[in-house]
């Protein structure tokens, strides 16, 4: 096995608030190798995006409790001088937010905020800068990439704000990039127009990305491996093929049950019973317990821990494997 | 997957009854004016430009598209929120287009909506118990001293505990929020709802709770539902038939698992083929098609045909028949499809469909034969 381009070893990352302590992240492990795509599914406040930040350097020590290791090519991230920290950051990894309306500056033209990130990083004259900024837009698909650069982001389209921003992320060919529901707030056919991009520029950038989503569909067509968040917590991780054909925990089942399927006659979905819990609530033992038919004692007391099933799959969940195929078996919860 | 054609929808005249809403070349134009002391009028936005629709009693109708292809429009001109710019609107039998005053208040009774996003339709300064018994503080159906019981009840049929009748709004999470605006919606009994958006603000796994919450109010009120929404599995999923609308018009409709299976508009095509399928093989088995550019402004939509400046199949065709103009310049598009603008006409397959070179290939892999069950699946692609 090469080296990992990025190693996540057991992150906490817990805000202390008011009410309480809030347990973002609590206890994940992941890594991901040069080149590859990893899907981070979650619902909302399961902690898929901060983990992420806190990779990014964006959550530091002074507002969460941090502990863990997030070592990049062999380096230790979080302990980095901040001034050491801002030269990775954008460099080598570099992030696409969801919202493209919001993360461009709207007074700036759009080509000089490209041009800046290159200047933060590069020693080059500012002409050469936008130069570089125009030909970004021009890989992204941008037509006329020139007068482009010279617009404000209200000139662009919510597809184009997106792609001028994967430019910006891409501008310094980072080693990895992550794309936190980098869709989300599109359209369907300009989400495939975006997807497509990435998964081009990934090739042509030989670059390993990290696409955090609450989509199942986009995880499904663009990712290789998968870790399923819950509650702050990686509940399954593995391939795509064994997350959605062979998945192994309880919550990865809810999920693939409770969305409907186009082209598939569903008389009824299934939904997940109950709400996602409270951050600073979290039940005791397993987190999904209180939602989950096939709980028993032990789910309500002990912490599930990751356990591989088979090589590269693994699952946090107390039903031993057993049980799990009488309960594919009997209740026939996946279709294939 | 069954391709049983035309058992519920069959286009256009299976007799179901009469519709309870029809929708005769409805449009609906915004103007665009300009100057500061005198307006003057320099343009319309065409957001709704022509559109025929039947909904039939007890019927679930989709509404599919993208942002600013005129479905939101459509939903509030049915509502009479907004006044129909032409065309005629008929509600139970009744014209209702002009309908005014005491009259259009009466007939709010009868319809109500559902707004997309939980947190800004309901008054965050208001108990939940006050928020549901609005509509009958309006229209006074119950009796004061009844409301409470009234409201109790409704908060129980949408899976909301009665005695949180004093909460207030930001004290339920999203999903229970989209409860309490469905239960309003159906504290005087209307025969029509129209669902904007219902479940894009929520979570997958609360998603599913919601879209099932509908479908039983369905079955128990005879309900007639408009459901709108840009996620076409779960439109497809909720929806006994389905209309595309691309740019004001109505491209394409049918009963959903045809539009599936034999899409016949390129432009249901995309949208279908734009969809993630929650599946690895199957997404790995579809045909891609990557629409180019945006939707088009509805201040001046293309001629002829709307979707043909970003339709994959007029410039495939225009290539490969190698058609110049005068010029000699290669053409990108078939001239009819920008000359003449097709109408929605009957396809094999049973849907309606407005173009003048339909698809004649499926976008989705077939569906396999429901076999025994244990398929053992090939070892994953590594990545190039």
């Amino acid at each position: 096995m090469p080296e990992p381009l990025l190693e996540v070893k057991d992150l906490h990352v817990h805000f202390p608030t008011d009410d309480g302590l809030v347990k973002a992240v609590d206890g994940i492990s992941y890594s991901i190798q040069p080149g590859e795509t990893l899907g981070i599914v979650g619902e909302s406040g399961s902690g898929k995006s901060v983990s992420s930040l806190t990779v990014m350097g964006l959550v530091t020590r002074k507002q969460a409790d941090i502990s863990g290791d997030v070592v990049f090519e062999g380096q230790e991230l979080l302990d980095l001088p901040a001034d050491e920290m801002r030269k990775i950051r954008g460099a080598k990894i570099s992030m696409i937010f969801q919202d493209p309306m919001t993360s461009l500056h709207p007074y700036y033209r759009v080509g000089d905020q490209i041009a800046e990130a290159i200047l933060q990083h590069r020693d080059v004259s500012k002409k050469e800068a936008f130069a570089q900024a125009v030909e970004m837009l021009d890989r992204v698909r941008i037509a006329q990439p020139k007068d482009r650069a010279r617009q404000y982001p209200h000139e662009f389209s919510g597809g184009m704000r997106q792609r001028a921003m994967i430019a910006m992320a891409l501008s310094l060919n980072p080693d990895l990039l992550i794309a936190d529901e980098p869709t989300t707030a599109l359209d369907v056919t300009v989400q495939a127009q975006i997807l497509e991009l990435i998964g081009t520029l990934k090739h042509e950038f030989n670059a390993a990305v990290i696409i955090i989503t609450h989509d199942l569909g986009v995880v499904a067509e663009h990712c290789d491996n998968i870790a399923v968040m819950y509650a702050g917590k990686i509940a399954e991780y593995g391939r795509t093929d064994d997350i959605y054909y062979r998945p192994h925990h309880p919550y990865t089942w809810g999920l693939l049950q409770s969305i409907p399927r186009l082209g598939e006659v569903t008389e009824r979905l299934t939904p997940i019973p109950g709400l996602p819990p409270s951050l600073i609530h979290v039940p005791s033992g397993c987190a999904f317990n209180p939602r989950c038919a096939y709980a028993f004692d032990r789910c309500r007391k002990d912490v599930p821990e990751l356990l591989p099933i088979d090589g590269h799959h693994a699952s946090a969940c107390h039903l031993s494997l057993a049980d799990k195929d009488r309960i594919l078996q009997e209740e026939v919860l996946v279709d294939r | 997957m069954s391709v049983e054609v035309n058992e519920r929808g069959v286009e256009p005249d299976t007799p179901r009854g009469e519709p309870l809403v029809k929708l005769i070349g409805i449009k609906k134009y915004f103007p665009i004016t300009q100057g500061i002391l005198i307006q003057h009028r320099i343009g319309n936005v065409h957001a709704v430009d022509g559109v025929d629709l039947e909904v039939y009693p007890g019927e679930t109708v989709g509404l599919v598209g993208e942002t600013g292809c005129g479905k939101s429009t459509l939903a509030r001109v049915v509502m009479r929120l907004y006044d129909a710019t032409e065309g005629q609107l008929l509600f139970d039998g009744q014209d209702i287009t002009h309908t005014r005053g005491k009259e259009l208040r009466e007939l709010r009774r009868d319809m109500q909506m559902v707004f997309q996003d939980p947190y800004a339709s309901l008054n965050p300064r208001s108990p939940v118990g006050a928020i549901i018994a609005e509509p009958f503080r309006l229209h006074k159906t119950v009796p004061k001293d009844k409301v409470k019981g009234e409201v109790q009840q409704l908060m129980e049929l949408v899976g909301l505990n009665p005695e949180h009748y004093n909460r207030y709004p930001h004290e339920f999470s999203g999903g229970q929020r989209q409860r309490i605006g469905v239960a309003r919606s159906l504290a005087l009994r209307p025969k029509l709802i129209v669902c904007d958006e219902p479940v894009s603000a929520l979570d997958v796994s609360v998603q599913a709770q919601i879209l099932n919450l509908l479908e039983d109010l369905q079955n128990e009120f005879k309900l007639t539902i408009l459901f709108i929404a840009h996620d076409l599995s779960v439109v497809q999923h909720v929806s006994d038939r389905v209309a595309v609308m691309y740019l004001g018009k109505i491209v394409e409709t049918g009963v959903g698992e045809v539009l599936y299976a034999q899409p016949r508009h390129p432009y249901t095509g995309a949208l279908l083929s734009a969809v993630p399928v929650p599946d690895p093989s199957k997404a790995r088995e579809k045909r891609r098609i990557i629409l180019e550019g945006d939707v088009p402004s509805p201040i001046d939509p293309p001629p002829g045909c709307r979707f043909h400046p970003r339709c994959p199949r007029t410039q495939a065709m225009a290539r490969e028949q190698g058609l110049k103009d005068d010029q000699g310049v290669a053409r990108r598009y078939v001239p009819r499809c920008y000359e003449e603008e097709p109408i929605l006409e009957l396809q094999p397959a049973g849907q309606l469909a407005a173009c003048h070179f339909p698809l004649d290939r499926p976008i989705m892999p077939a569906e396999p034969q429901p076999a025994a069950e244990a398929v053992v699946e090939p070892e994953p692609e590594s990545p190039a």
